[in-house]
């Protein structure tokens, strides 16, 4: 498993992500995931783009040696320190959380409340065929956000996403999905 | 008078009996769009000789992956600390060659939606006006008029794709062109100030996409308003850039839950955004849409008088809008139009 994960890793951080810009914001923490569905995984892609009012605040955890610019290992850091505070269960089960790739605005980008990080991580696990439940919960930075998550239609047919609840805030979201016989 | 206000609707969008489902018909059935594709390609070829080589180097780059998805909702100043448009500002044009560079913009679009166009713009240039005194030092953001860029994806020809993008802050139009199909996704509209005066009128620029959402949610009945509403606070559009090739789960009241004066009541709110475009185009884009409106999805986020703020999503098979007032401001609105299988002309390009 350690194996796949390193596999996945090595291949993907190579691929940047898309060019990607936000809204501006002011004085929320906007944190937008999305989570797509597989047989043998659960991907997760969050976007965090810190409002102008907040945005020193947010850099400033990041760049913990303070010399203004946030390094490999400072961007690692922080995307597994949020991961933690990510909730994910399958039919019950936590799901450990791999990181696979991050990408960070630089401080100028941040302070005009226009910088999105971008984090994306994993959960291997299979899903058998039949019904399964799935619960996210994002507990990161809950005084100063604005949460969205929303589930990507999955890519193949042989799943089927059946409900989704979220709370009124979207810090969560629960979905029932069927995976199909292949 | 709603009444017969709804059955000219279904009449336009060919949901009645009779001669009135003719103009989609036609639409669909017309190669009338290489016409508009031979006036697009007239006016790229046009603009670009009014150009020195510089300017054209600037303007004329390669259609690509890459090059295409260059767009933003965000200010020139703001975007060129990561991201920079493509093409060159209008501000370093002569006014000659702005008027060929708009003649190219309004070429591909329908009168109305050129004048939507031009209404975004017009607000920019009145936020340029009210934020201009108060900046300060070193702030490299400007808002207005002379910052909207003009490019041209690929070489213009009425039979290989190419693609014109006008945009800026607010707006983004990429029309992509293949042969006789003219392509509006994904684009993005959005309006701050959401109202101004201007030569004594008052425009808002996208006031009947506001109008006409809270209008259908209005007319939506107890039950049906119950699947629409979602019970929870979007805080920003979902699919806005960087997020090409991307679909999420719908939700909300779906298309075949309405009746047929509320879907034509859809429909006509889509048209909002697929009207931007010649006529020829969106009379074929909106008969598609009709085509799946029992799978087309519309969700709510927000209270349902009109004049508050509220969130609305469009989903179906062929379309995607968002319609997202920023930070809870009516004054500020952001709206992003998409089609899943055919952002680009990707149905028309082959790989």
């Amino acid at each position: 498993m350690k194996k796949i994960v390193t596999l996945i890793a090595s291949i993907v951080v190579l691929l940047p992500f898309p060019a990607t810009t936000s809204a501006h914001r002011v004085d929320e923490y906007l944190q937008a995931t999305r989570l797509s569905l597989a047989r043998d995984r659960i991907g997760l892609e969050i976007d965090l783009t810190p409002g102008v009012d907040v945005a020193q605040m947010i850099f400033a955890l990041i760049n913990t040696d303070h010399d203004g610019r946030i390094s490999q290992s400072e961007g690692r850091a922080y995307a597994n320190q949020f991961l933690k505070q990510i909730v994910l269960d399958l039919d019950g089960q936590r799901q450990s959380l791999t990181l696979i790739r991050t990408q960070f605005p630089s401080f100028e980008e941040m302070s005009a409340g226009i910088g999105t990080i971008r984090i994306e991580a994993v959960a291997l696990c299979a899903s058998a065929s039949g019904r399964h439940s799935l619960s996210y919960q994002n507990n990161h930075r809950n005084d100063m956000s604005a949460y969205l998550v929303n589930a990507l239609l999955p890519a193949t047919r042989n799943i089927e996403i059946t409900e989704q609840h979220r709370d009124a805030q979207q810090r969560g979201i629960q979905l029932g999905f069927i995976v199909l016989e292949k | 008078m709603k009444i017969c206000r709804y059955a000219t609707l279904l009449a336009l969008f060919g949901l009645s009996l009779g001669a009135s489902t003719a103009r989609v018909v036609t639409a669909q059935r017309a190669p009338a769009a290489s016409d508009a594709t031979l006036k697009a390609v007239a006016a790229a070829k046009a603009f670009l000789a009014t150009l020195d080589g510089r300017q054209r180097a600037a303007v004329k780059l390669e259609l690509n992956k890459n090059t295409r998805s260059k767009w933003s909702n965000l200010p020139n100043g703001a975007t060129g600390l990561g991201f920079l448009r493509n093409g060159i500002k209008l501000g370093d044009l002569s006014a000659a060659q702005q008027e060929a560079a708009l003649a190219l913009v309004a070429s591909t679009l329908s009168g109305p939606g050129y004048q939507k166009v031009m209404n975004i713009v017009n607000a920019d240039e009145n936020l340029e006006r009210s934020s201009a005194p108060a900046r300060q030092t070193g702030n490299r953001v400007r808002f207005g008029r002379a910052e909207y860029q003009i490019a041209i994806l690929g070489e213009p020809s009425a039979t290989e794709p190419w693609m014109i993008q006008f945009g800026g802050h607010h707006l983004a139009i990429n029309v992509t062109v293949v042969a006789a199909q003219n392509v509006l996704t994904p684009s993005h509209t959005g309006a701050q100030p959401s109202r101004y005066s201007l030569t004594g009128q008052t425009i808002r620029p996208l006031g009947k996409e506001n109008d006409k959402g809270f209008a259908l949610i209005n007319a939506l009945n107890a039950a049906q308003q119950k699947q629409a509403i979602l019970n929870y606070r979007v805080a920003d559009t979902v699919l806005g850039p960087g997020h090409d090739g991307e679909v999420i789960q719908p939700e909300g009241v779906r298309g075949s839950n309405l009746t047929a004066n509320q879907q034509a009541m859809l429909l006509d709110l889509i048209n909002e955004w697929v009207s931007i475009l010649n006529d020829t185009a969106a009379l074929a884009k909106m008969a598609e849409i009709k085509s799946s409106i029992a799978d087309t999805y519309f969700a709510w986020s927000g209270p349902t008088t009109n004049g508050d703020a509220a969130y609305f999503r469009i989903q179906g098979p062929t379309v995607e809008i968002e319609y997202a007032p920023q930070g809870g401001s009516t004054d500020h609105i952001h709206t992003f139009y998409r089609d899943p299988t055919n952002d680009y002309g990707a149905k028309f390009i082959k790989p």
